[in-house]
């Protein structure tokens, strides 16, 4: 959910408008953005941003990361974040539902899902389906269950989508929504939007393939100006 | 195997239990609908042609469900639920329990495809059998829960 994400990008700077300080909720995230634009990065940067006290993640992709952030336990990351997260990579959609059937046994804090494009199949009936199995297999049980926090769960998609209708249908199971924008000079603007609350917008350095990253000023947040014209989101339906 | 256990019984869940959002004038007639029905174990039709004009052609025959008991409310030890609706063709659907979708047809066609429909009849009638405490309820090991989520991804490959 979006907390895990506004901790890896910062509070927002100073002219981005107040955030009301509502009770947090555990609405699911769509991160989406065109090839290179770090959406994975941002996802393994969301695990490991807590440090040692940060959540215990799962992180599941159809293929296997590359290096992680920073270095991969190199400066900048807590060796201790590392060993909370664990990576898992089902390569089809069915080992990927077999994953998401096993998590009642031993739900994580915070769910990555990247590479969702190549699991969503070729119908709408197909897309949703995917999605409601996400938050289904991560929805907290009832009142006979034992009480827990909800798993956070942040989802990956990379744009264009690979039909008119995946965006459309994924909007219906992922009301906040992560949009990643590359800007010249390696930097990208990241929008993150939340039912109920302004906008929140970052200019970050974040590396396309999960390798290491710049310096620290780098990653710090800018404030990004409004952006005018249409939203960049309805470009892709 | 371990044997499935069947009963009918009471749902005292809220009349929006699923965890999903509906329209704040639906999720109102549903509470209204709960209260009529506790209280006179009727539902006027007052109520009826509100629930008939907000959700359209599926109404109707959702209200046939829960007259038929056709919703049963599926539950783990661990307190995680799912809904089977028997439909009327004979088939049972699964309708998730933290958000919208059911694996019938008319969803994905209707309520994805075309956005002519809010809900389905099945996703309706689930909200109507826990308003109306209409759920049968049947326990099941963490597994089979498991089996009945995955059952047609599985079939599909």
């Amino acid at each position: 959910m979006a907390a895990a994400l506004e901790r890896a990008l910062g509070s927002a700077g100073p002219g981005t408008g107040p955030v009301p300080e509502v009770p947090e909720v555990s609405e699911p995230v769509l991160v989406l953005g065109p090839a290179g634009s770090g959406r994975t990065a941002l996802l393994l940067q969301a695990a490991l941003a807590g440090g040692a006290h940060g959540p215990r993640a799962l992180f599941l992709a159809p293929s296997a990361v590359p290096r992680l952030p920073n270095g991969g336990g190199g400066t900048g990351t807590d060796p201790r974040a590392l060993q909370r997260l664990e990576l898992r990579y089902p390569r089809s959609r069915g080992s990927l539902c077999r994953e998401l059937g096993a998590l009642s046994l031993r739900p994580p804090d915070l769910l990555l899902l990247d590479g969702l494009e190549q699991y969503l199949g070729e119908s709408p009936g197909g897309c949703a389906r995917l999605a409601a199995l996400l938050l289904e297999t991560t929805h907290p049980p009832g009142p006979r269950g034992h009480p827990r926090p909800p798993p956070q769960v942040v989802a990956a998609l990379r744009l264009p989508p690979p039909a008119p209708h995946v965006l459309p249908t994924l909007r219906r199971f992922f009301p906040a929504r992560c949009l990643l924008s590359p800007r010249p000079g390696g930097l990208v603007g990241v929008r993150l939007s939340r039912p109920g609350r302004p906008p929140r917008r970052w200019r970050l350095r974040l590396d396309p393939h999960g390798e290491g990253e710049g310096g620290e000023e780098e990653q710090e947040e800018e404030e990004e100006e409004e952006e005018g014209g249409s939203d960049p989101e309805e470009e892709w339906g | 195997m371990e044997s499935w256990s069947v009963s009918p019984a009471r749902d005292e869940s809220s009349a929006s239990g699923m965890g999903s959002t509906l329209p704040a004038v639906a999720e109102e007639l549903l509470k209204e609908i709960k209260k009529a029905f506790q209280e006179t174990s009727h539902v006027p039709d007052e109520l009826l042609l509100r629930l008939r004009f907000i959700f359209g052609p599926c109404a109707v025959p959702a209200l046939d469900l829960v007259d038929q008991c056709s919703v049963t409310r599926v539950t783990s030890p661990s307190g995680r639920t799912l809904y089977q609706v028997l439909g009327s063709s004979g088939k049972l659907y699964t309708c998730y329990s933290s958000c919208h979708f059911c694996t019938c047809p008319a969803f994905g066609f209707s309520v994805l495809q075309k956005s002519v429909s809010l809900l389905c009849k099945h996703i309706l009638a689930v909200y109507l059998s826990q308003a109306m405490g209409a759920c049968q309820e049947l326990t099941v090991s963490e597994e089979q829960l498991t089996s009945i989520l995955l059952a047609e991804e599985e079939e599909e490959g």
